[in-house]
Parts: structure tokens; C-alpha cells; sequence
């Protein structure tokens, strides 16, 4: 069998960072080819470059046979490959048939829209698909999993060869996702080509032929599906030696800081009980959607919870906005930094006093500006912020240093439990390593850390305990010792 | 060194634009330099000053006021319709009125718009339309559509007034409108630039999740500030009615326009983050000026506004092109 699509030799370089090295992937008409990988392995780089998203940096994008050059998704789109991604791209507004035909409607001979042929054709490929959904139906009223099969037929009416799916199932339920699945069947009957990324690793037995997996930007292996087994696919997605990088100390556990009881919110987190200690870092893993940012929007005051309690230092509180999770000295560091952790136009000097101006006014409400002076600069000194002055602009500064303004803010607020989401995205890694010893430091004098990181050579390196979250709730927690890649992936996965 | 040159003159472009206007308009008419001439045209810009100063806060939380000049008509019909319930008032008690009514007509249409925009969701651009349009109704229904009339001389000497007679000037050389804009504008300089308050308004303009996040009560702020820029509209009201001595419901008709021209000249970025009152008060010394040259050179006024609204174009075309450039 011929392929009919060949990734070459493809790399893929961004300032700083090689996304990806070498790779070389033939898929094949009529089959299911499964990319695996942690996140940041290179899969989404990956199929970016096969939709024209990004150009690489080296090798070829072949198909069926020719070099194709994209410049955008368009033409590849043009060409037949297709993606349908984690976020579905339908237009709310619209009824089916119209998001079926977005961008490629049928037009009447006087160049008005070809609403019949629309209609009928759309619902003939609802039909073909056996599907209960009426061509004239808003998509607004379609529940995730039937706006998914509009994606298919999308798929289906523009012939596609290629179709990629980004995490299909993250959203589905398993009566859904096995709706999805005979789609699937279908689309491979018409030979097409699928390439299929998830974190399910159970899937790969169910639906797919072919199975790739990538770590660190690098090809691992590629292998028929029927030949390999879980544990080994989990194996070969894991396997990186951690050295001194992570600063690792042993902490001494101190009183219990923050304890949180059966937080439950509709659709987001389910029974969420844990307590956090001074003196410990305690990190939170789990897959992307599995809750653990919502648990620590909630724990801040940033969004509502419908059940539970927080308490702090033993004692319970109410917390409905960050203004009073700052109050009860809790830090956030969001996992955006550039959106929703700093004014990226002001000076280091006004990011880093924030919080605490009202905490440090004078009579009257005046800013002190002496203070401010004072305390940024002590900090900038501190923790080794690398930039001209206060007065530097923060759009000027690197990641890491941007980061350590972040946590410069809240350790001026006084805050003794820092939530740190993601802290080390997108950072080098001699910034990392600075920054894991400033995590350290505030942990030494009595600070107590909750880290929610996708990294997991991260959280194996850096907590003195681990939660690992899966769809909602918590499914396990593991001490330092119990920590291992293999042992959180296995929590971390969903295998029904 | 280089760049901080270059910085302090993107930062002043506006003093450095207003002395060439100067210059220029200095060279080629007798009149324009005289001393006379400009303490008026200080008195000229002192009503547009009074609106940039509080639209100043609203535009740097991202936000937009275009009901200034409506809200300033209604203020001054309220001032002029309490003004005929004193016949024979004293100064004191005329700027007790005068202020009165503009605080509370102000701070009241104000707060109406911060309530609209922060408790309902609805965006700046249509509520302050639809308080523009409100205020405006009322100004004519209170009225009839006449203007009022009959007011007790001494309700002109905050908008008319001058102090300090001299032979040679015997109505006084320096306009009470200007010493009463001055102190107003000062105290709205000093809230945005000194406070805790004014640094929180730069704060959510400039990224309104991080002040959330950061424990600013953004809603409140959003709030003040609407108020705030409402009681100045209407103390710019206030001011028109006393300069007239009667009350016109079709006062200040389009001086929204140029509030917020003044603003953006003076470097208040639109998108939100940037700005200051202080400089906000030279893009309305630039404004005057180019009003004042252009009467003096006898340009109509029809090409006034076109060349006003011009400027404006061009103000936020650079500003636009300067965030760019920093990304």
C-alpha cells in the first residue's frame, strides 16, 4: 500500500525552542494513525504543519506522492486535509447545513445563495451518517457531541482525504464517543486517511491501526497497533532522566494552611477535598481538562463553586473574589502570564506593587512612592530580575524574568499560600532552575506552594507530594516516593 | 541617552506641537501673541479642559463618554432654572449653585452610566449614546426649547468674571473660569496621578483580569470613574450657562468631539492603560489654538471642524501605530 501522505525529515524551530527534530511519518489511506505524547511532545506542532498553520524549518509535507509547499490552511484545505480541533469550530448562529457549507455554498445561477441545495444536500449526508439531526437546526441547540458528527459531515461533503482529529473525545461521553467511533468506521470505508491525536490511551485499541509517539519534538517509534501493548506505549512516552535541574529540597512539613472539602461545580470539578501544609510543595498533575485549573480559580475567589468549604489555617472562610483570597494572603500565578498575569505596557515597578498598593497607602489615599521604590527595587535585587531598572517596561523582559516580576507581586502582598499554574511555561530552562529555587526559598520560610503543572518530569522533581486529577475529581495522591511517571499517567488517564 | 531623548519627545510630542502651532500662528498674525489674546483663548478652552479632565479617566480604563456634551446642557439648564429662584443673589450664593447643580446633575447622568456599564454589560459606546441622547431630551423638554432667561447678573461672574483690575483693563485681566478650571483639572491630576485610586484606574485599563486578579474592585472603579467624568461635564455645563447668563438647551452641541480629541492629542491612548489629565489640558490648549489662529487668519468655521476632527484621525492613527510597534 502506498502512503498517502509522508512527513520528511520535519523540523520545526521557534525562537529558543526546537519544537520538533527530524520526523518522519508515513499514513496511509483508510487508516487510523494515532499520535501520542505528554503535552509539549510535539503533536500539536505537528499537525500544524501538516494543515499549513506553520511552515517548517526543514523537510517536506509529501502527498500522494508530490512536495506540497503550504503557506496557509487554506491550501491545504484545498487539497483535502481537514482538521477538526479540540475547540470545534462552528458557528453558533448558524443552522447545520449552513456550518456544513461555511465558505463553500452552493450559488444560484444569479449569485444568490443556493439555500435549497444546501438544505437537501446537507441533510442527505446527515442521512448517509444516520444521524437525527434536521439541515435547518441552529447549531446553538446541539449538544457538543452532535456539533462534532456536524464536523464529520463537514468532512464528508468536502471529500476530504486527510482528517485530522485533536482530542475528539475529551468533551464526549462514552455512549457519545462510541457514536463518534462508528463515524470513524465510516470515514475509513471511504479510505480515508485519519490521524488521530488523544490521551486515551485505551482508544488506540479500539479504533486505531497505526500508532506514533513523540516526546521532546523527537519521533520514538511507529508501530501497528496490534503489535505493541499499553504498558509499552506509556513506556516509551516517559523515559527522561531528572538530574539536579529541580533544586530538589527536602522540606519540612509545617501546620496545615489551606484545606478544602468536597468543592464540587457543575461540569468542572466534582468532591474536591485536599489539604496543603507550610513548608511543602504540593503539585497538582493531570491531563489538560481534567479541572485543576477550575479547582484553583475557585480556591481564589476568581469563580463561584455550587458545594464545599475552604478553610484557612483551620479556620473557614468565605472567599467569593481574589480580593479576599489576597486578604487571607493567598498568591495566584495564572498559567497566562501575558494575559492575565501582567500589564505588559507598565514598568516592572507598577506590576510589582499591585496588590499591595490600598495595603500601603498613605492618609488620604496617596500612593506612597517612596516605598514603592524601595520595596521594588529590594525585590528586582532579590530575586535576580534581569533588566535595566524598575522603571523598565515589561513587554522588554524575557519569560522567565516576567515570571519572577509575578511572583516578586505576590511575595510583596505577604502572601503565604502561592498557587502557581503552569509557572514555568514557556521559560528556559536556566530560568526554570532559578525559578524552582525561589519556589524552594519560600517554601524553607514556612510558605506552602500548590503547583498545578502538565509537566510531569516537573512535578515528579519538584513536589513533596502529588495530586493527580482526571475528569473533575481527584483520582489518587501519591508521596514523593510513589511519584513516578508511570504512576501518575495510570491516574491521570482515563481507561473507560 | 538616544532614546530617552526620543522618549521624552514621544511622551511631550503635544508641548512641542503646541509651541510650533505658537510659532507659526505667532509669525503670521500681530494679534495671536498678545497677551490679551491668550489669557482669552485660556478662557476659550477652559469649558473643553473641564470635559477632557474626567473623560481623560474613562478613556484610559478602555471606556468612551460621548454623553459629555449633553450632560454639560442639562447641568447648565439645572443651574440656570435654580439660578431663577434666587432673584437677587449674591456672588457666593450663585456658585454655590452653580456647583451644586453641576455635581449633582454630573455625578448623577455619571453614575447612571457607570451603573449601565457595570451592573447591566452594557458597552460604554451605546450607553453614554443613549445618555447623550437622554440628556439632550430632557435639556429641551425642562425648557420648552427656550432658552432661560432672567438670570441675576452676578450668576456670570464664575464663567464672566475677571479679577484683578487694572486702569488699563478695568473688567480685570485674569478670567475666574480659568482659576476655577485650573483648580478643578489640578485636583483630577492629582487623583489619577497620585492615588492609590488613580493607579488603579491605569491598572484596569491597561488589563482588566490582572486587576482583578489582583484584588481591584474593577466595577467600582469603572463606576467612580464614570461619575467622575459625568460631575465634570457638568461643571463644564455649569460654566457655559454662567459665561451666557441664561441657560440654552442646544449648548455645547458636539463637544464631545472635541473632549475626546483633546484627549487622544494629548497622548490618551484609546485602547486603554496610558494618559494623563495634564497633558490631556495642552491637547485642549492645541485644540483652542488651532480654533483661535484659524478665526484669526478668518478661516469659517465649517473648515474648523473638519480640520478638528482631521487632527483627530491623525492623533490615533500614530498612537495605533506606536502600540504596534512596541509588540
Amino acid at each position: 500500500m502506498e502512503p498517502i501522505l509522508q512527513v520528511k525529515n520535519i523540523s520545526k524551530s521557534f525562537p529558543g525552542v526546537e519544537a520538533l527534530t527530524n520526523i518522519s511519518i508515513d499514513f496511509y489511506p483508510g487508516e487510523v494513525h494515532a499520535l501520542v505524547g505528554e503535552n509539549g511532545a510535539g503533536k500539536s506542532t505537528l499537525i500544524k504543519i501538516i494543515s499549513g498553520v506553520y511552515i517548517p524549518t526543514r523537510g517536506q509535507v509529501i502527498l500522494n506522492g508530490k512536495e506540497m509547499n503550504f503557506k496557509n490552511p487554506r491550501q491545504a484545505l484545498d487539497e483535502g486535509i481537514s482538521v477538526i480541533h479540540q475547540e470545534l469550530s462552528i458557528a453558533n448562529d448558524l443552522t447545520v447545513a449552513e456550518n456544513i457549507f461555511l465558505g463553500a455554498e452552493p450559488v444560484q445561477k444569479n449569485g444568490l445563495l443556493d439555500r435549497k441545495t444546501m438544505n437537501r444536500d446537507a441533510q442527505e449526508v446527515l442521512d448517509f451518517m444516520k444521524l437525527e439531526l434536521k439541515a435547518t437546526d441552529l447549531a446553538r441547540e446541539l449538544s457538543a457531541a452532535q456539533q462534532q458528527m456536524v464536523e464529520i459531515a463537514k468532512v464528508i461533503t468536502k471529500k476530504s482525504k486527510i482528517v485530522v482529529m485533536d482530542e475528539p473525545t475529551s468533551s464526549l461521553s462514552e455512549h457519545e464517543i462510541n457514536a463518534l467511533f462508528k463515524q470513524i468506521k465510516i470515514l475509513k470505508e471511504k479510505n480515508v486517511a485519519i490521524i488521530y491525536i488523544t490521551h486515551r490511551l485505551k482508544e488506540l485499541f479500539e479504533i486505531c491501526e497505526r500508532v506514533t509517539v513523540l516526546r521532546d519534538g523527537c519521533h520514538i517509534k511507529t508501530r501497528m497497533v496490534k503489535d505493541v501493548t499499553e504498558g509499552e506505549i506509556v513506556a516509551s512516552m516517559v523515559g527522561r532522566e531528572i538530574g539536579n535541574f529541580y533544586n530538589r529540597k527536602r522540606h519540612t512539613q509545617g501546620k496545615e494552611m489551606l484545606r478544602v472539602e468536597g468543592l464540587t461545580r457543575k461540569k468542572a470539578f466534582k468532591d474536591i477535598s485536599f489539604k496543603a501544609f507550610a513548608g511543602e510543595i504540593l503539585g497538582i498533575s493531570g491531563l489538560v481538562g481534567a479541572g485543576r485549573t477550575e479547582v484553583m480559580e475557585a480556591v481564589f475567589g476568581e469563580t463561584k463553586f455550587d458545594e464545599g468549604k475552604i478553610l484557612i489555617e483551620g479556620k473557614e472562610v468565605k472567599i467569593t473574589s481574589p480580593r479576599e483570597a489576597i486578604a487571607h494572603n493567598i498568591g495566584l500565578v495564572t498559567e497566562d502570564r501575558r494575559k492575565t498575569g501582567l500589564m505588559l505596557d507598565a514598568m516592572i515597578k507598577e506590576n510589582i506593587v499591585l496588590p499591595s498598593l490600598t495595603k500601603h497607602r498613605k492618609k488620604g489615599g496617596f500612593l506612597d512612592k517612596n516605598w514603592e521604590k524601595k520595596v521594588s527595587t529590594e525585590y528586582m535585587d532579590k530575586l535576580k530580575i534581569k533588566a535595566p531598572d524598575i522603571y523598565t517596561i515589561l513587554n522588554t523582559l524575557s519569560g522567565g524574568n516576567q515570571q519572577k516580576v509575578i511572583l516578586a507581586k505576590w511575595l510583596i502582598a505577604e502572601s503565604k499560600i502561592l498557587i502557581l499554574d503552569e509557572p514555568t511555561r514557556g521559560i528556559d530552562v536556566n530560568a526554570k532552575s532559578e525559578f524552582y529555587s525561589l519556589m524552594n526559598d519560600f517554601v524553607k520560610k514556612g510558605g506552602c506552594i500548590i503547583m498545578v503543572s502538565s509537566e510531569l518530569p516537573e512535578i515528579i522533581g519538584v513536589s513533596d507530594r502529588v495530586l493527580v486529577m482526571r475528569e473533575g475529581r481527584i483520582s489518587g495522591e501519591l508521596s514523593r516516593e510513589e511519584a513516578t511517571e508511570q504512576s501518575i499517567i495510570q491516574l491521570a488517564s482515563v481507561h473507560s | 541617552m538616544n532614546s530617552k531623548i526620543k522618549r521624552w519627545v514621544s511622551k511631550n510630542v503635544v508641548v512641542i506641537v503646541l509651541i510650533i502651532l505658537c510659532i507659526v500662528f505667532g509669525l503670521s498674525n500681530d494679534t495671536f501673541l498678545s497677551g490679551r489674546n491668550l489669557i482669552n483663548l485660556t478662557s476659550q478652552m477652559s469649558i473643553n479642559a473641564l470635559l477632557a479632565a474626567g473623560l481623560t479617566f474613562v478613556i484610559i480604563l478602555g471606556g468612551i463618554d460621548i454623553s459629555v456634551g449633553s450632560v454639560a446642557a442639562l447641568a447648565g439648564i439645572a443651574s440656570a432654572m435654580a439660578g431663577l429662584l434666587f432673584p437677587d443673589m449674591s456672588i457666593a450664593t450663585s456658585i454655590v449653585i452653580l456647583i451644586v447643580s453641576g455635581v449633582v446633575v454630573g455625578g448623577i447622568s455619571g453614575a447612571i452610566n457607570g451603573l449601565m456599564i457595570t451592573k447591566f454589560r452594557v458597552v460604554p459606546m451605546i450607553t453614554t449614546l443613549a445618555m447623550m441622547s437622554i440628556a439632550r431630551g430632557l435639556s429641551y423638554i425642562l425648557t420648552g426649547g427656550q432658552p432661560v432667561y432672567g438670570l441675576h447678573n452676578n450668576f456670570a461672574w464664575l464663567g464672566a468674571g475677571r479679577l484683578i483690575k487694572t486702569e488699563s483693563m478695568p473688567n480685570g485681566i485674569i478670567p475666574v473660569i480659568t482659576i476655577f478650571t485650573f483648580i478643578v483639572v489640578f485636583l483630577m491630576h492629582t487623583l489619577l496621578s497620585k492615588t492609590v485610586f488613580g493607579r488603579h484606574v491605569y491598572a484596569v485599563g491597561s488589563n482588566r483580569q490582572v486587576a482583578h486578579l489582583s484584588g481591584i474592585h474593577v466595577n467600582k472603579v469603572v463606576f467612580i470613574s464614570h461619575v467622575l467624568c459625568g460631575i465634570t461635564a457638568g461643571l463644564g455645563g455649569i460654566c457655559v450657562a454662567s459665561k451666557l447668563q441664561n441657560g440654552q438647551p442646544a449648548a455645547c452641541e458636539g463637544y464631545e468631539m472635541f473632549a475626546i480629541a483633546a484627549t487622544v492629542l494629548g497622548g490618551t491612548s484609546l485602547v486603554g492603560g496610558s494618559g494623563s489629565v495634564g497633558r490631556a489640558i495642552f491637547g485642549c490648549a492645541i485644540i483652542a489654538v488651532i480654533n483661535n489662529g484659524m478665526n484669526l487668519m478668518q478661516i469659517s468655521s465649517y473648515w474648523q471642524k473638519v480640520v478638528i476632527v482631521a487632527i483627530i484621525l491623525a492623533a490615533v492613527i500614530l498612537d495605533m501605530s506606536q502600540k504596534k510597534n512596541s509588540k
